[in-house]
C-alpha cells in the first residue's frame, strides 16, 4: 500500500472511530432514564423535570404533527411551483428561478427564526386566529394563542423544506427527455396532460426522495422551530397550542438541565431524533438508488 | 540490417472473459516507424497499451506472453512498470495536455515527478522537445500560460514533447490525428518522420493512407489476431493475405 | 367555441401552480426584504469593531461574535478539511467493494444527523473535559462538515477524466503521485470549492453552538474559553425583550446572510472562471 493510501485509510478509520464513539457516548448516556422508566419512557406523557418524570410523547408527538403537516403543504406547493418553473415560466427565467430556490435553502435556520418572531407569531395570533374563529369548533383550530404555537412552526418549517423538495421535483421535471413531451403534445394533449401522462410518472421516484429528504429536514429543524413553537410540553391537538419538538427541547433545556437524569433524558430524545432521521435519510437513499438504476 | 527494440512474442490479452488479443508475434524495428492497422474493435489501442503495461492500471485485463524491449521481458516480476513507462513513452488520441498546468510544466512534469528539478536542466528540456515539436517558436512567449488555450494539433505536440522530455526509446502514438484537422495532421505526420531518427515509433491508425504515406512497416490486426506484417511498400502492393487485400482496398473496416 | 372541459382543467393548473409558486416565493422574499430593512439600521461600522456594550446607549456591536465566529469556524475546517479530504480521496481512488459501501453509509449517517445532536456529542466528549469552549463548538461544526467535505471530494476526483490518468500514468510515475499530483490537481478548483461551500453551511449553525460554547458578552482569550458567535447571539437578543438589542440581531443578521451570499456567489463565479476545462 502506497503512502497516500495508508494516509487516507487512516482518516477513514479515525472517521469510523468517531461515529462510532459518537453512537456509542448517545446510547450510555441515555441508558439511565431507560433504566427508570423503560420503554415507557417512549410513550409517556408527563415531562416535568423538577419532579424527575419524563416522558417523550409531548415531544414525538410535536415533530411528528409538525414535520408531517408542513411535508404535505410542502407536496403540494412544490409540484405547483415546480411545474411552473419548468413548463410555465419563460425559459430565460428558469435558471434564475432555479438560483433563487437553491440559495433559499442556504439561509441560517436562525434567521428564518428571527423573522418567525416577528412577522409569524403576530400573523398567527392577530390574522390567522382571528380568521379561523368560525372554524373553531375543529379540535385543530380551537383554543386561544399567543401566537407562540404549532401553527408558527408549521409555517416556518413548511417555507424551509419548500424549497428542497421543489429543487428535487424540478429537476427530475427537467430530465424528462423532450422526444417523449413532444409525442404527447403531437396526440392534441393539453400542456398539464403531458404533465399528468408523461412527466409525472417518470418523475416519481426522484420526486419522492425530494419529499423524503425534505421531511428528513424539517423533523430535525431544531433553531427557526424552538424561537416560534412556544416550548410547553403538552400535547394538545389544537394547532394554535403552543408544542414543543425533540429538537427544540434537547436546544432549550441542555443548558438548564437540573438534574443527572434530566440530561438522559434530553440525550435519550437525541437519540430517538437521530433513528428517526436516520430511518428517513436511509429510506430516501434506497429510493434514490433505484432510480439510478430504473 | 535491421536491430529489433521490441519482439512481441505470444502476446494474449484478456478482458473479464472475453479474449481481446490472440497469441501475437511482431517484432518492431528500431528507429522505424511501424503502423498497426485495423479495423474498429480488432485490438490496436490495447496492443499498444500492452507495450507500455499502461493495460495493467484497468481492472480486469489479464496479460499473456512476453514483450521484450531490447531482449528482457518487461513482464518481468523484477521489471518496474514505472521505468517501463519512462522508456516507453505514449501520446493518446484525445490530446490531454494537463490543464490545470501551463505550458512550460506539462512539458516537465514527468521529470519533476521523478525527482528531477534543476532549473537550467528543465530550460533546456523545454526548449529542445518543444523545438522538436514545432512547437518553440509558437508558444516561447507564453510558456506559463495555460496549456488549456493551444489550439487542438498544438496540445497534441505539446502531448508528444511531454513523453520526449523523458527521453524514451520507443514512443507509443494511438490515432494521435484522428482528432485534428488536415492541417495539423500534416505537421504531426511531418513530426513523426523526423523524429524515427531517434526515437522508435510505434503508430496505431485507422487511416490507411497515413499508414501508407509515413510508416516504413506495417502490421495488420484484425480479430484480436496479426494477420500480417511486414514492409509497408510491401504490404501495400503485394499483400499475402487476402484480408489484408481486402482491408488495403478499402474493403473492410 | 364552448371551452372543454380539459382546457379548463389545463387553465386551472396553469393557475394553481403560479398560485403555488408565489406562495413560495413571496414569503422569502418579504423575509429577504425584512431583513435588508431591519436589518440596515445597525449596519454600521459599531457593529462590526465593537464589543457588547450598554443598553442605555447603542448596545454596542457584535465584536466578541465575529471573533467567536472565526474561531469556531476555524477549527470546524482544521478537523473537516482533513479528514474530509482524505476520506473522499480514498473513496474515490482507493476504495473498493463492502468497505467503501460500508463508509459511504456511514458518511451518510453523519450528513444526517440533526446538527443539535452533533452539539450533544460534541457536550459528551469536549465540553465534559474542557468546559464550554470555542473547541467544543469547533468540534461540533466539524462533525457537521465531514461528509460535505468527503462527498465534495470524492464528486471532483471522480469527475477527472480516464484521459488525464492515463496521461499521468504513461509519465512512468507511482500511483500515489499520480492521485496527489495529476488528479487532485486537475481538480483542485472543484476541491477547494467544495471546502468554502462546507464553511459556508457551518458558518450560520446555531444549535450546537447553543449547548457548547455557552455564548457571553466576552471576547474569548483561547480556544479553550467561552464565546458567542454571530448566529448564536442573533438567538439571545432575538429572545431578549429590547427593541436594542433585537435591532442589532436583525443586522447581524443582514450580516451574516451577506457572507452566505457572497462565499456561495464566489464560489459559482470562482468555478466559472478556473474549472473551465
Amino acid at each position: 500500500m502506497d503512502p497516500l493510501e495508508s494516509l487516507s485509510l487512516f482518516f477513514s478509520v479515525m472517521l469510523i472511530i468517531v461515529v462510532l464513539l459518537f453512537m456509542g457516548s448517545m446510547v450510555l448516556y441515555s441508558l439511565p432514564v431507560f433504566e427508570k422508566f423503560g420503554i415507557k419512557f417512549i410513550v409517556g406523557t408527563e415531562w416535568n423535570p423538577r419532579k424527575d418524570i419524563f416522558g417523550a410523547l409531548p415531544f414525538v408527538w410535536g415533530t411528528f404533527i409538525t414535520s408531517t403537516i408542513a411535508i404535505v403543504f410542502a407536496i403540494v406547493i412544490s409540484y405547483g411551483a415546480a411545474y411552473f418553473i419548468v413548463e410555465i415560466a419563460p425559459p430565460k427565467l428558469r435558471e434564475f428561478l432555479s438560483s433563487v430556490i437553491e440559495l433559499i435553502v442556504a439561509i441560517p435556520s436562525v434567521i428564518i427564526g428571527l423573522w418567525g418572531i416577528f412577522y409569524v407569531v403576530p400573523l398567527v395570533r392577530d390574522f390567522l386566529k382571528p380568521l379561523s374563529s368560525p372554524l373553531s369548533f375543529i379540535p385543530f383550530l380551537s383554543g386561544e394563542t399567543s401566537g407562540y404555537s404549532l401553527m408558527a412552526a408549521i409555517i416556518v418549517l413548511t417555507l424551509m423544506i419548500t424549497p428542497i423538495s421543489t429543487s428535487f421535483i424540478k429537476n427530475a421535471l427537467e430530465s424528462v427527455p423532450m422526444e417523449l413531451k413532444e409525442a404527447a403534445y403531437a396526440l392534441g394533449a393539453t400542456r398539464y396532460e403531458v404533465f399528468k401522462i408523461v412527466s409525472k410518472p417518470l418523475t416519481r421516484r426522484a420526486a419522492l426522495a425530494g419529499i423524503i429528504l425534505a421531511y428528513g429536514r424539517a423533523v430535525g429543524e431544531t433553531m427557526a422551530v424552538v424561537m416560534v413553537v412556544g416550548n410547553t410540553p403538552n400535547i394538545s391537538l389544537s394547532l394554535f397550542n403552543p408544542g414543543y419538538t425533540l429538537a427544540a427541547v434537547i436546544a432549550n433545556e441542555f443548558l438548564e438541565a437540573t438534574s443527572v437524569l434530566h440530561i438522559s433524558a434530553l440525550i435519550a430524545l437525541g437519540v430517538i431524533l437521530f433513528v428517526w432521521s436516520l430511518v428517513v435519510n436511509t429510506l430516501a437513499i434506497l429510493i434514490m438508488k433505484r432510480v439510478r438504476i430504473g | 540490417m535491421v536491430n529489433i527494440k521490441v519482439q512481441v512474442e505470444g502476446l494474449s490479452v484478456w478482458y473479464r472473459d472475453k479474449q481481446i488479443l490472440k497469441d501475437i508475434y511482431i517484432s518492431i524495428p528500431e528507429k522505424k516507424i511501424t503502423a498497426v492497422m485495423g479495423p474498429s474493435g480488432c485490438g490496436k489501442t490495447t496492443f499498444l497499451k500492452s507495450l507500455n503495461r499502461l493495460i495493467e492500471i484497468h481492472e480486469g485485463f489479464r496479460v499473456y506472453g512476453k514483450v521484450l524491449l531490447d531482449g528482457k521481458n518487461i513482464y518481468d516480476p523484477d521489471v518496474d512498470p514505472m521505468d517501463i513507462r519512462a522508456r516507453i513513452g505514449m501520446v493518446f488520441q484525445k490530446p490531454n495536455p494537463f490543464p490545470h498546468l501551463s505550458i512550460y510544466d506539462n512539458v516537465v512534469v514527468g521529470l519533476k515527478l521523478r525527482g528531477i528539478t534543476d532549473k537550467k536542466y528543465l530550460d533546456r528540456i523545454v526548449r529542445e522537445t518543444l523545438e522538436k515539436v514545432g512547437l518553440w517558436d509558437e508558444v516561447k512567449d507564453r510558456l506559463r500560460s495555460s496549456a488549456a488555450k493551444l489550439s487542438g494539433g498544438q496540445q497534441q505536440r505539446l502531448c508528444i514533447a511531454r513523453a520526449l522530455a523523458l527521453n524514451p526509446e520507443v514512443l507509443l502514438l494511438d490515432e494521435p490525428t484522428s482528432a485534428l484537422d488536415p492541417l495539423a495532421t500534416a505537421k504531426i505526420e511531418n513530426l513523426l518522420v523526423d523524429l524515427k531518427k531517434e526515437y522508435t515509433i510505434i503508430i496505431v491508425t485507422h487511416n490507411i493512407q497515413q499508414a501508407a504515406r509515413i510508416s516504413d512497416y506495417a502490421a495488420f490486426l484484425y480479430m484480436g489476431q496479426l494477420i500480417e506484417f511486414g514492409e509497408t511498400k510491401d504490404i501495400f502492393t503485394n499483400p499475402k493475405n487476402e484480408l489484408t487485400e481486402k482491408y488495403v482496398e478499402g474493403k473492410i473496416g | 367555441m364552448r371551452p372543454s372541459l380539459r382546457s379548463l382543467t389545463d387553465k386551472f393548473y396553469t393557475a394553481f401552480a403560479i398560485f403555488a409558486f408565489l406562495i413560495l416565493i413571496i414569503p422569502l422574499l418579504h423575509i429577504i426584504l425584512s431583513i435588508i430593512m431591519n436589518g440596515i439600521k445597525r449596519l454600521d461600522l459599531e457593529l462590526i469593531t465593537s464589543p457588547p456594550k450598554s443598553l442605555l446607549g447603542s448596545g454596542g456591536g457584535i465584536l466578541h461574535a465575529i471573533i467567536g465566529t472565526a474561531m469556531v469556524v476555524f477549527i470546524a475546517m482544521l478537523i473537516s478539511l482533513p479528514l474530509g479530504f482524505f476520506v473522499g480521496l480514498y473513496l474515490a481512488e482507493f476504495a473498493k467493494g463492502k468497505f467503501a459501501h460500508f463508509l459511504r453509509t456511514l458518511i451518510s449517517v453523519l450528513a444526517g444527523i440533526p446538527s443539535i445532536i452533533a452539539g450533544v456529542f460534541a457536550y459528551t466528549v469536549i465540553v465534559v473535559v474542557y468546559g464550554f469552549s470555542a473547541l467544543a463548538g469547533g468540534f461540533a461544526l466539524g462533525i457537521i462538515a465531514i461528509p460535505y467535505v468527503a462527498r465534495s471530494t470524492e464528486e471532483a476526483l471522480g469527475s477527472v477524466p480516464m484521459e488525464i490518468k492515463e496521461a499521468g500514468f504513461s509519465l512512468g510515475i507511482e500511483r500515489w503521485k499520480v492521485v496527489l499530483f495529476i488528479d487532485v490537481g486537475y481538480a483542485k478548483s472543484r476541491i477547494i470549492a467544495g471546502f468554502l461551500l462546507a464553511l459556508a453551511r457551518v458558518i450560520g449553525e446555531t444549535a450546537p453552538l447553543l449547548i457548547t460554547i455557552l455564548g457571553g458578552i466576552n471576547i474569548p482569550s483561547n480556544i479553550f474559553s467561552p464565546a458567542n458567535a454571530i448566529p448564536l447571539v442573533i438567538y439571545q437578543y432575538a429572545l431578549s425583550p429590547f427593541r436594542i438589542w433585537h435591532n442589532i440581531a436583525w443586522s447581524a443578521a443582514l450580516l451574516l446572510m451577506i457572507i452566505v451570499l457572497v462565499i456561495n456567489l464566489g464560489v459559482r463565479y470562482y468555478l466559472k472562471i478556473k474549472a473551465i476545462y
